[in-house]
């Protein structure tokens, strides 16, 4: 059972792991270690480790503008689900709504169809007027949201029902308005859990194609997922697409070490008992 | 300091009455509990003096103002929830200082009040703990100096001690009241647990079924309970109830008697007005030790003398004076003086 569990586990790790290497392994290898023209295999490490392409595409500003347009369409969409999605999960987690479970399942119909029929309405809206006057970046921004809304909600509805109601009447009591109750005690408390949803939709819009695709085609302002498929349509050299494949995982990879130990925090203990 | 009236007061959820036309005055500087089993109105009572219940009916005075209309904030009342409630990322002195700075009170002032009752519950050198690194003790005087520092009119408690384990809940208990004996704020506070009620109150009032079915000082409760339920439920070990009809003093059925354990008494030899039956188990309380009798009508207990030894699995009659019987209606359980 042990050396079982043992080979399972190892099976399940190269999987996850083995492309990530032969990712890196490429992006950092030298021109001898892929072009090898048949005459020797393909090294396990490049014989020269480098870091040309990397810089090559720090050079090229196209890139960079890419990355800075994916920035700030995951930040527009964290915004404006949560300025959105946070407020709806409030209310959905306190008060009793008719129909609630109808308005639940509008808010998921979006992602009940594969994204690939989804976006045509999404597209077809977005690129008439008035929208088609916003810059694409707020478009692409509004697509996510749409993608993301419905997590948002879900998570944050968790995260309000976790918090007790004590804490709401106590404020109450205590004399504490509606307004610096939600400010002063929820907020900080919902934190935690609000971040959770934020990265979670910060991370699908980094990653998004399809919607970000249609929206932006056209023009030259692009989302990372693609520009990366610009540079493919030109069938570029192993080592100069892994590089751009490394560089859009390691903000992710960073991000998530960074967050996780907070997000496991859970500041309400303490609160009741 | 205050008086709180109630007034016909019902609520409501649904069709269930959870509060059932209650009226109470609450004296000034009085300390009256609402005791009775889980489910009987007391919280809900309780909340809609707060504010944080609308009555269905009736009407709720503070000081002979009627303040069905105003919210909790204007009631001039502060509550301690059964959680505590404390604001968890906030320090004890944040969570005391709150409701002075949502009232604009000024530092000065603040930092007067927050010291006051600091010093008042003990918790000097925690004040910039996080409520997570207090103890269950220390949580519940936070939250109990934190409604004393607004200097409320009406103090509400609702189960304060309920998560606290058994000996704290003690000192607890002579703690508050104590507080009360010094600062004489009126306190409403619910509970369970009538030994809770008994040991602290002026005065309380016993529930069930969101009816108030017996206000007056534990003594009088204990002494003139109003019917078969009151009698019940104040009193540990309860009190023992026998069908009228088989208690030779009282020989009527219709009537149910009732009798306290420390009004029995045990005799070895056969005596008229006695009741047969066969000694069970002995249950030692420390000071007290209490005999559990197998009578023809169930289990009844006893409390034995100090100089009675163990008397287990004996024939026996229990006797009681008939001036300390107590006399309830079969039919409707009310009291028959």
């Amino acid at each position: 059972m042990r050396t079982l569990k043992f080979v399972l586990i190892g099976v399940v790790l190269f999987f996850i792991v083995f492309p990530l290497f032969m990712m890196t392994k490429y992006s950092i290898s030298d021109r001898e270690s892929i072009v090898t023209g048949g005459e020797y295999p393909e090294p396990f490490f490049p014989f020269q480790p480098t870091m040309e392409m990397f810089g090559l595409l720090w050079s090229r500003g196209d890139f960079l503008k890419a990355g800075l347009t994916s920035l700030w369409v995951g930040l527009l969409a964290v915004a404006f689900s949560l300025l959105l999605g946070a407020p709806t999960a409030y209310a959905l987690a306190r008060f009793r709504i008719p129909g609630i479970a109808i308005l639940l399942f509008f808010l998921l119909s979006v992602r009940l169809f594969p994204d690939i029929s989804a976006v045509i309405p999404v597209a077809e809206l977005l690129l008439s007027r008035p929208f088609s006057l916003l810059p694409p970046v707020i478009l692409v921004g509004l697509a996510h949201t749409l993608l993301a809304l419905p997590y948002t909600v879900y998570i944050a509805k968790g995260v309000f029902e976790s918090i007790p109601r004590d804490l709401e009447e106590q404020a109450f009591v205590l004399g504490a308005p509606k307004s610096s109750t939600f400010l002063k005690i929820l907020t900080p408390l919902a934190l935690p859990g609000l971040g959770a949803a934020a990265i979670y939709t910060f991370f699908l819009s980094w990653n998004e194609f399809i919607f970000a695709y249609f929206l932006t085609f056209q023009g030259t302002e692009t989302t990372l997922p693609v520009y990366l498929l610009r540079i493919l349509s030109w069938s570029p050299q192993k080592n100069f697409i892994s590089a751009i494949s490394v560089l859009i995982c390691v903000p992710v990879i960073i991000f998530t070490f960074l967050v996780q130990r907070h997000m496991r925090e859970g500041l309400t203990a303490g609160a009741v008992k | 300091m205050a008086e709180v009236r109630l007034k016909d007061l019902t609520k409501k959820f649904k069709d269930v009455a959870a509060v059932d036309n209650v009226s109470l005055n609450v004296r000034d500087g009085e300390f009256l509990t609402l005791v009775g089993p889980s489910g009987c109105g007391k919280s809900t009572t309780l909340r809609a003096v707060a504010g944080l219940e609308n009555p269905t009916s009736g009407n709720i005075f503070i000081d002979g103002e009627r303040v069905n209309d105003l919210p909790p904030q204007k009631r001039h009342i502060s509550m301690v929830f059964q959680s505590y409630a404390l604001f968890p990322h906030m320090t004890v002195e944040s969570n005391l200082a709150f409701g002075l700075k949502i009232k604009k009170k000024g530092p000065e002032e603040k930092a007067k009040r927050v010291k006051w009752a600091v010093e008042l519950l003990g918790l000097s050198g925690f004040e910039k703990r996080l409520p997570k690194e207090l103890s269950g003790g220390q949580r519940q005087r936070v939250a109990l100096g934190r409604a004393l520092v607004l200097e409320p009119k009406v103090l509400l408690l609702d189960e304060p001690l309920s998560n606290l384990d058994a000996k704290l809940r003690l000192r607890m208990r002579t703690e508050l009241k104590r507080l009360h004996k010094k600062i004489k704020t009126t306190i409403i506070y619910v509970t369970h647990d009538q030994a809770e009620a008994m040991t602290l109150s002026d005065r309380m009032a016993v529930m069930k079924d969101g009816r108030i079915l017996q206000v007056g000082t534990p003594g009088q409760i204990y002494e003139k309970p109003a019917d078969v339920f009151c009698a019940g439920f104040i009193g540990s070990p309860p009190m023992n109830f026998l069908p009228g009809e088989k208690v030779p003093q009282v020989k009527d059925k219709n009537v149910v008697v009732g009798i306290r354990p420390e009004d029995l008494s045990i005799s070895l030899s056969r005596i008229d007005a006695g009741i047969w039956g066969r000694s069970s188990v002995t249950e030692t309380l420390g000071s007290d030790s209490y005999l559990h009798v197998d009578t023809s009508e169930g289990l009844v207990s006893v409390r034995l003398k100090s100089d009675q030894g163990i008397l287990e699995d004996k024939p026996l009659w229990l006797v009681s004076h008939k001036e300390k019987l107590h006399l309830f209606d079969k039919s409707t359980g009310r009291r028959i003086t």
